[in-house]
């Protein structure tokens, strides 16, 4: 499962932080093992490239690295720090990857990309449940994700998208209804009452 | 793929956001020994301890040996030292060659100073 964002893993996160700052070199071992699995998937869903994945991992990686010294623990989770970073680093080479677009009329890449998720599906259940996140709207396509895929908090997510937990209280609601709906309308096919 | 069809059960989205979630879990690659080891050599190239880099970036200046006064007395103190040694020479110089012996001719000077003051002058010190 995602290193989630939730208390207890932040402080965690954050005093592991702090001993690699002071040049504890188990406390890097920690934090990897703690954060490059969910840096890892992050950049696999959104880019679908295990090499590209890799890459982009490794690079937020080595920015919480150079980030330790002058991190502050309280402002700023090290998971949620770190998944910015990640999304960052993807829409970048998203945005690369179509050169002959002008990066004004370029659409916004999606994160995460719904092909992606549709191909780990392992039941058509699922597959159809992929499909119709994705064509959830943007907002409530993340706030869906974070929640039911990544584990997190509604405040944090909250944070993340720069919303009130009541907002992202609503953006799960419709996301949900939207997703009941589309299901509903699929249900016969898939062998449910 | 299993089929859900075969269950004939009420569709429940949370299960199905449930099973998609496994799905993705067990279908998303995992950090291999190689990741894992060029994260970790990226922290350790961060982590350097800058004493440990100086020896590359920094070459201290080379040593020379202090005097004594140095030595005795810190470079400070040692240069103020020196300068009293040079001043209380020159006084001392001053004083065992007194103005007033010599005679205002036209003999060359260091005769004068043989005539004024032997002791100094003299073959024996010479």
């Amino acid at each position: 499962m995602a290193v989630t964002p939730d208390g207890d893993g932040a402080e965690r996160d954050a005093e592991l932080l702090a001993r690699f700052a002071a040049g504890d070199q188990s406390a890097a071992r920690a934090l990897t093992e703690r954060l490059l699995p969910g840096a890892l998937r992050q950049a696999w869903r959104m880019l679908g490239d295990q090499v590209e994945a890799e890459d982009v991992a490794q690079d937020a990686m080595l920015k919480l690295w150079k980030q330790a010294s002058t991190w502050r623990a309280g402002e700023a989770k090290a998971s949620t720090w770190l998944y910015r970073v990640v999304h960052n680093l993807c829409i970048d080479r998203m945005r690369r990857r179509r050169p002959q677009v002008p990066v004004e009329d370029a659409p916004e890449p999606v994160d995460p990309d719904p092909s992606v998720l549709e191909r780990m599906a392992q039941s058509q259940t699922s597959a159809v449940v992929a499909k119709a996140i994705g064509t959830l709207p943007e907002r409530q396509r993340q706030a869906l994700m974070l929640r039911h895929f990544e584990g997190w908090s509604n405040p944090d997510i909250g944070a993340e998208l720069g919303c009130s937990v009541e907002a992202v209280e609503s953006l799960l609601a419709r996301a949900r209804r939207q997703l009941a709906a589309i299901m509903s309308e699929e249900r016969e096919a898939l062998g449910y009452d | 793929m299993t089929d859900a069809t075969q269950h004939n059960a009420k569709f429940d989205l949370d299960e199905a956001l449930d099973a998609l979630s496994r799905d993705a879990e067990a279908g998303s690659p995992r950090p291999g020994p190689d990741l894992v080891a060029r994260v970790l050599a990226g922290a350790a190239a961060e982590v350097q301890h800058p004493l440990e880099t100086a020896d590359t970036t920094y070459q201290a200046p080379v040593a020379r040996a202090p005097s004594v006064f140095e030595a005795l007395f810190g470079w400070t103190s040692g240069a103020v030292a020196a300068m009293a040694l040079s001043l209380a020479m020159g006084v001392g110089l001053g004083m065992e060659l007194d103005p007033g012996d010599l005679p205002m001719t036209e003999e060359p000077v260091t005769e004068q100073f043989e005539l004024a003051d032997g002791s100094l002058f003299n073959e024996d010190f010479l």
